[in-house]
């Protein structure tokens, strides 16, 4: 059996080591446009010079050669053929059984001004753009990033810790309001700011003035303002990467569609990770690639664990967590706690917690995901919620793993 | 299938006594000494286990499981958590560890967490892999509540 897999990240990787842990003699091939593997959660690390290109690797140098699995790196699919079940590359032609695309997602650059043609002007999702980024950084004044989300914080991070003047523009008021709240925003942007960030927040970016050389040397605020700046890079969002799909007959709109197999529209094709559009988060693109390679094995698997509304944060050790809807209703119970170097926020929902942000201290916080998820009613306890664990809802199999046993819990 | 260690629990015959935890401070901290001279006030030599009680009070081991399916694993994006596919642990490396605390938000039981003085690691079971008599915390328990066993 032959398994192709499109794409060397956390839902192509996955897939491969469980085909592999499936199977010992199927022939694994990976394609991928990178040349090496890295986790792109740790981009910003290389750039800040506190990781080399090997140690961005999130498997053992010689996961390959372990697992016997071809790899193509560096390598651009030119185009898929679903009738004759086969792939194209440059210089070669890859038949398959089974096809996993795990493409990822590239950087939406939006079209304004010149941001999408000038020579000065970065994303933020490939190894490639830390590495440019991290060779021109110490030739550039001032630095420019376009939105306060994870992926901006990231890189104004690393490149604040080279001492680099940095000035990032936020459409809405706060910044990362896509996980957690103002009070918990405003820590963090206090942080960066006396560590030499500066913030635009509620500001829109209208056009852009470049040189004869084609690099922007000014964006143009919607109040008027231009701000000099000679790099620019843009955390706005990303799309999936389907560009490789267009003659394939795999049908897609912005995401590739998928049944609950994985499966796509086409006889033997699946896809896996941000390309489904199901989830733009690390654990969710391992557990489609598992749940595909399990299907691509005849071993029937529906992906069922949709649930993507969590986040974890940590800049200058301070660590945040967040899950569920952090944004309450006007029905909702909000209960705050606000102690030194700790600040905590649960929404509650008619019994129910709906959402979650621990700011500070995280110790033993991995419950709360389950709650959320599983809308444990919680009413029922006699306790306070800032001491509940484990404990008040202990179960226990005969193999000694744990299980929640929750009516238990509630009827006491 | 292989078998695996586990450490089993029987929270019934917990009585609190923290003998566990103690053991896995001594069996963790980073100079030498006795149990007589551990600094419990020491950040550095936090317990990987936790004994806590429910709304009645009942005392609770609450230990890493080395899950099969664990999802700390799955969370982690740096590659430092990983199931050893021969004796089964989950296996932590520090070094690798990008501090990202995906792994503490993803274990359903809250069993991991961040190290309280710096935050920039997991504190997380081993299973006491540099000692040939194995983990600390069971051979401390006067009153048999964890033990070892063989499972499939």
């Amino acid at each position: 059996m032959k398994q192709v897999i499109i794409g060397s990240g956390a839902a192509g990787i996955a897939a491969a080591k469980t085909i592999r842990n499936i199977n010992k003699n199927n022939d694994i091939t990976i394609v991928s446009s990178d040349e090496s593997i890295y986790s792109r959660c740790m981009l910003h690390k290389y750039t800040g010079h506190e990781r080399d290109q090997t140690s961005l690797s999130f498997v053992p140098n010689d996961f390959f050669t372990t697992n016997n699995i071809t790899w193509y790196p560096g390598e651009s699919v030119l185009s898929i053929d679903t009738k004759n079940n086969h792939i194209q590359l440059q210089n070669k032609t890859l038949p398959y059984d089974n096809l996993l695309i795990a493409t990822g997602s590239e950087a939406v650059i939006p079209n304004i001004g010149q941001l999408k043609t000038a020579t000065n002007v970065y994303g933020y999702r490939h190894l490639t753009d830390a590495k440019t980024i991290r060779e021109k950084a110490p030739n550039v004044k001032k630095i420019l990033i376009v939105g306060a989300g994870l992926v901006g914080l990231d890189v104004a991070y690393a490149l604040l810790k080279l001492k680099k003047p940095v000035i990032i523009v936020e459409m809405a008021p706060q910044i990362l309001s896509l996980n957690i709240d103002s009070t918990a925003a405003a820590v963090y942007q206090k942080l960066f700011e006396q560590n030499g960030c500066t913030f635009r927040l509620n500001s829109k970016i209208t056009n852009t003035q470049s040189n004869q050389n084609g690099e922007i040397t000014h964006i143009t605020l919607e109040t008027g303002e231009n701000i000099a700046c000679d790099m620019v890079i843009v955390a706005a969002g990303v799309r999936p990467s389907t560009k490789l799909l267009e003659g394939s007959g795999i049908e897609y709109d912005r995401a590739i569609k998928v049944d609950p197999y994985l499966k796509t529209s086409c006889a033997n094709v699946y896809a896996a990770g941000s390309v489904t559009g199901l989830g733009e988060i690390w654990q969710s693109a391992v557990k489609q690639g598992e749940t595909a390679a399990k299907n691509m094995c005849n071993i029937k698997t529906q992906f069922t664990d949709t649930f993507t509304a969590k986040n974890t944060l940590n800049f200058f050790d301070l660590p945040t967590l967040s899950v569920g809807n952090i944004n309450p209703e006007s029905d909702d119970t909000v209960h705050i706690q606000t102690i030194p170097n700790s600040y905590k926020k649960i929404i509650i929902r008619n019994n129910i917690v709906t959402g979650i942000i621990l700011q500070g201290n995280l110790n033993y916080s991995g419950i709360w995901q389950y709650l959320i998820k599983n809308k444990i009613d919680v009413s029922q306890l006699k306790k306070s919620l800032w001491s509940i664990s484990f404990a008040d809802f202990y179960g226990i199999d005969p193999d000694g793993q744990y299980k929640y046993d929750c009516p238990a819990a509630n009827q006491k | 299938m292989s078998q695996i260690q586990r450490i089993m629990i029987d929270h019934t015959k917990c009585n609190g006594c923290k003998s566990c935890s103690l053991a896995c401070m001594q069996a963790h901290r980073q100079d030498s000494g006795s149990l007589y001279d551990l600094d419990l006030t020491d950040g550095t030599n936090e317990s990987r286990n936790s004994i806590q009680t429910d709304a009645n009070g009942v005392y609770f081991p609450l230990f890493c499981r080395h899950c099969d399916d664990p999802q700390c694993v799955s969370a982690c994006m740096s590659g430092a958590m990983t199931k050893n596919p021969e004796n089964k642990l989950v296996q932590y490396d520090g070094k690798q560890c990008a501090a990202c605390f995906m792994c503490v938000m993803n274990c359903p039981f809250g069993i991991i967490k961040p190290d309280n003085p710096t935050k920039t690691y997991v504190i997380k079971c081993d299973f006491c892999a540099k000692d040939k008599n194995g983990p600390n915390c069971v051979r401390a328990c006067p009153n048999k509540a964890i033990y070892i066993e063989e499972v499939v």
